[in-house]
């Protein structure tokens, strides 16, 4: 097949009509030969066909016409804090963190708390930080756990072993309880992660 | 019913019959620790509660599920 406006060993470029602006386009009065030609116009950048010559219409290449004011630009710096805000907010903590699913359709959010050494052969009751008799508490058993202070040993909250070495917890009109059967001071370092979907 | 400071996490005191430690209850708020029961010897740290208090603890220890 042979382009109408290409000779044989002639360079076909895509475009017939170059102009330098959009004003130069306009002033240009196209023949019935231009019909459906491409142009090129420099400034703004872009290539329009010639859809009509009477009346005389260019339509542009690309249908898709984006505007700057259709997106929320942010510099890297503040996609940056945005991240890290998004990080901290899932971030297992002291301070309310978001788990990032629901029960029965409401946001769970979590806390961890600090209860220390673990007692001997008594309750420890630990008030629950802010707590609200409204919302609905759980143990996260799987993110609770003792440690000794070495670093060495390290159990899981509940602990269930042979009733001596038994560890129990129960939330109770407000309070952490930590329920041992004997002496399990070794264990220093105590964090008891609750759960609770609010109101 | 008595109740003091714990100095630290081994800082049990003896029992009212001398048998082991007295500590029925500890309560931690924050980086203090109270601990709350019989014991042997009342010691100048220790304070005693009123019958308010023991009822609180003892609402704790034994609550009505």
């Amino acid at each position: 097949m042979q382009h109408r406006d290409v000779k044989e060993g002639d360079i076909h470029v895509i475009h017939d009509l170059k102009f330098m602006n959009i004003e130069e386009r306009d002033a240009y009065e196209p023949k019935a030969e231009d019909l459906d030609k491409i142009c090129l116009v420099v400034e703004p950048y872009g290539f329009f066909a010639l859809q009509s010559v009477e009346p005389k219409k260019w339509s542009a290449l690309s249908t898709v016409t984006v505007s700057l004011e259709d997106f929320e630009v942010y510099t890297k710096e503040q996609i940056n804090t945005l991240l890290s805000k998004k990080i901290e907010a899932y971030n297992i903590s002291s301070s309310e963190f978001k788990c990032g699913y629901t029960r029965n359709g409401k946001e769970v959010f979590g806390i961890e708390v600090d209860c220390g050494a673990l007692p001997n052969n008594a309750i420890k009751s630990i008030p629950i930080p802010s707590y609200n008799a409204n919302y609905n508490y759980w143990v996260d058993t799987t993110n609770s756990y003792s440690k000794t202070s070495n670093k060495n040993s390290i159990i899981p909250i509940p602990y269930v072993a042979n009733q001596p070495y038994h560890v129990g917890i129960d939330i109770t009109n407000g309070n952490i309880r930590i329920i041992p059967y004997s002496d399990r001071t070794v264990f220093t370092e105590t964090k008891i992660t609750l759960n609770y979907t609010k109101e | 019913m008595h109740s003091y400071i714990m100095n630290n996490e081994k800082d049990y005191r003896t029992a009212v019959n001398g048998q082991g430690h007295g500590v029925i209850l500890i309560k931690k708020v924050g980086e203090i620790e109270r601990a709350y029961g019989y014991f042997k010897s009342i010691d100048e740290d220790m304070i005693a509660l009123s019958e308010q208090e023991e009822a609180e603890v003892n609402t704790i220890l034994n609550p009505t599920f």
